[in-house]
């Protein structure tokens, strides 16, 4: 069965339109900004530069919702006004979002409060859950048939992807809106923190002297569509997702092992499911984070898997930081462009390679380039690891 | 000296939550990092730096720098001493 | 055939049959568990709650099953909850909100989906894994999901429910390498609720 990826949507440090984040990705211009978070201090953050009460009027948002749902919808609301995605009684819609931090951006703000002795807003601890997150996206936004919450870290967006593909194959939805969003948060700051993978300067991903992440927030959602569905919306489609793969890397709770198994083996599962050799892929957009182990691990893997056929890759965490839960679905859709565009995004602030792997990410931002075949990764704490394959139509 | 690396040991095993393991089970020279029965890892190492922290004023910064200063009971003991805050 | 496990506070059971009953005066359940299967694992104890659960049920009901004639990415792992990690996460944003030091160790588990890390590293299954929130058992597509991977690449399916609140600790956990149909899922419900 065909799957057809018919629209995508960003919400990111780098733009919340296709074009702007085209723009800012062949300018080099990073999202990621240096600033002051109370009880944390200095930090680079990558934040997208619109407020919740922006977001409220911009997007009409009734609700009194955490970040993660408010940037959640803006996404699929801008998704649903750029392609057709209409109520329709023949075709069976999915919803599924992945999120890591849920309502916590919410939540924290009001406990912080609670211990100071201050007056708190008890109606936000409503927002906290996860599946609460997808629920009020979905309330707002369309009136799916099936919705479904993925929790498994940075892989999440991407799980939902090859999730609503494989319903789509099993014949339980004939089309999807799959991704995820996650916003920044004092929790994940210090969490990143306290395992000292966080660079205090803005980072440089697969960067011999790399010293961690940065984080961001965002949303990232995809349409996917079977050809019954794509017949009767008669949307243009963008890609094929023509492969999937999810793993174990079964090594650490959050460490990647050094050869990169799961990666490994999620990459060698997506070329095979999507019959394809190793070099028939152009472009890679790594999982990248800028930490010391996961870069390692991930070329250790590329290499592994494509050998002498390694191809153009960059990590486009340099611009729009770790979006975490929302990554697979941000970067799916920035692949999605680069495919399209026949365009290199390239990897911001490298400028040494790793010894042990010796790879050079893409440098400048570049055109004309065929493809027809691209990889995006993405690695979660827990050794879950999936790839994903999107072709040229 | 034998008191403080006991109460080391003590804040070591709460720490990192030795189940079953007490200071006398920990010898002061052996690699603690090598040692099967307490089974430590690269979080566990994390750990370390924030006890230092907590219980004793010192920061690291580098988590790297810390595998010399946690190598065993005894390096740490040397380490404290030369740093704490007073 | 379809095994499954159940471990609570009370105890263990085994497809429905009661195989244990924790002692009345127990301080750490989940530690007599670990005692009665005379493991040696030094890790569970820096685990949380749900991967201690999950590792304990799943060592029970390995008792039950011949895992030899599946290669190690071949067993796909699909488990969830209503809450998430959220017991844990409150431990650490205790640790720096309150005592002023963010706990790496804490953070580690601030994810539901380490429980199937940790039992995929403690097994060696390097397969397919998929951790999801759903509103209670019911909701979750076992059946459908099951019935996928079956049909694809997995041999074999290694499921269920791991839930910790203040309230609640529970974990059940089933395996099958056969099909399933709503019979069998309304026997694992059974199986579960009792």
């Amino acid at each position: 069965m065909t799957i057809f990826v018919t629209g995508h949507s960003i919400i990111s440090a780098i733009g919340t339109k296709t074009a702007e984040v085209h723009q800012n990705l062949k300018s080099e211009i990073s999202g990621i900004k240096s600033m002051t978070v109370d009880g944390i201090g200095e930090c680079n953050l990558a934040l997208v530069s619109t407020t919740n009460e922006e977001l409220k009027e911009k997007y009409t948002i009734k609700g009194d919702y955490s970040r993660t749902a408010l940037l959640g919808i803006a996404s699929l609301k801008n998704l649903i006004n750029n392609c057709s995605l209409n109520s329709n009684k023949s075709l069976k819609t999915g919803f599924i979002s992945g999120t890591s931090v849920g309502g916590i951006d919410a939540t924290e703000q009001e406990y912080l409060k609670h211990l100071r002795g201050q007056e708190y807003n008890k109606e936000q601890f409503l927002n906290h859950s996860s599946g609460t997150v997808t629920d009020q996206i979905a309330r707002e936004t369309f009136p799916f048939d099936i919705t479904n919450t993925i929790s498994t870290a940075c892989s999440s967006a991407s799980n939902a992807i090859l999730l609503a593909a494989k319903m789509m194959r099993m014949g339980l939805i004939d089309r999807a809106v799959v991704g995820g969003s996650d916003s920044l948060s004092n929790f994940t700051i210090n969490g990143f923190k306290s395992l000292m993978i966080y660079d205090q300067n803005l980072c440089c991903p697969f960067d011999k002297n790399r010293k961690g992440l940065n984080l961001g927030e965002g949303a990232g959602y995809l349409l996917l569509e079977t050809e019954k569905s794509i017949t009767q919306t008669q949307n243009q489609p963008l890609a094929l997702l023509s492969g999937w793969c999810n793993a174990s890397d079964a090594y650490h709770q959050t460490a990647s092992s050094p050869s990169g198994e799961g990666a490994q083996l999620a990459m060698q599962g997506a070329l095979k499911m999507a019959q394809l050799k190793a070099e028939d892929i152009s472009y890679i957009n790594a999982h990248g984070t800028g930490t010391q182990n996961n870069d390692l691990s991930e070329s250790t893997a590329i290499k592994a898997v494509f050998g002498n056929s390694t191809p153009d890759f960059s990590s486009t965490k340099s611009y729009t930081g770790h979006t975490l839960a929302a990554s697979g679905g941000i970067e799916s859709g920035i692949a999605i462009m680069a495919l399209n565009k026949g365009c290199l995004y390239p990897n911001l602030h490298f400028k040494t390679k790793i010894k042990e792997t010796g790879l050079t990410p893409i440098l400048t931002y570049s055109e004309g380039k065929a493809m027809q075949h691209i990889l995006s990764n993405a690695f979660g704490f827990g050794g879950n690891s999936t790839s994903l394959i999107f072709s040229k139509i | 000296m034998d008191a403080f690396k006991t109460q080391l040991k003590e804040q070591i095993i709460e720490q990192l939550n030795l189940e079953d393991i007490k200071p006398e089970d920990i010898d002061n020279s052996t690699a603690l990092f090598g040692d099967e029965k307490l089974g430590l890892d690269s979080i566990d190492a994390l750990e370390f730096i924030v006890l230092l922290d907590q219980n004793y004023g010192i920061k690291i910064s580098d988590p790297s720098h810390g595998k010399d200063v946690f190598h065993s009971v005894d390096s740490l003991s040397k380490y404290i001493q030369a740093n704490k805050a007073n | 055939m379809i095994h499954s496990c159940k471990i609570t506070a009370q105890g263990v059971w085994i497809n429905g049959k009661n195989i244990y009953r924790i002692s009345e005066d127990s301080e750490d359940w989940k530690k007599e568990l670990y005692k009665k299967l005379q493991l040696s694992y030094p890790k569970f104890f820096k685990m949380d709650d749900l991967s201690k659960m999950s590792i304990l049920t799943f060592e029970f009901l390995k008792k039950e099953l011949v895992l030899d004639s599946f290669n190690d990415d071949e067993i796909a792992l699909l488990l969830g909850n209503k809450n998430s990690s959220l017991y844990t996460d409150n431990l650490f944003s205790d640790s720096y909100l309150n005592k002023k030091q963010a706990s790496p160790s804490l953070f580690v588990y601030t994810l539901p989906n380490i429980t199937i890390g940790e039992l995929a590293i403690k097994n060696k299954f390097y397969g397919e894994n998929i951790f999801l929130i759903a509103a209670n058992f019911e909701q979750m597509p076992y059946l459908e999901l099951v019935n996928n991977k079956l049909q694809n690449y997995s041999k074999a399916c290694l499921c269920g429910w791991v839930e910790k609140t203040i309230n609640k600790e529970e974990c059940f956990l089933f395996f099958t390498s056969s099909a399933l149909n709503n019979k069998d899922l309304n026997e694992l419900y059974k199986k579960y609720k009792n």
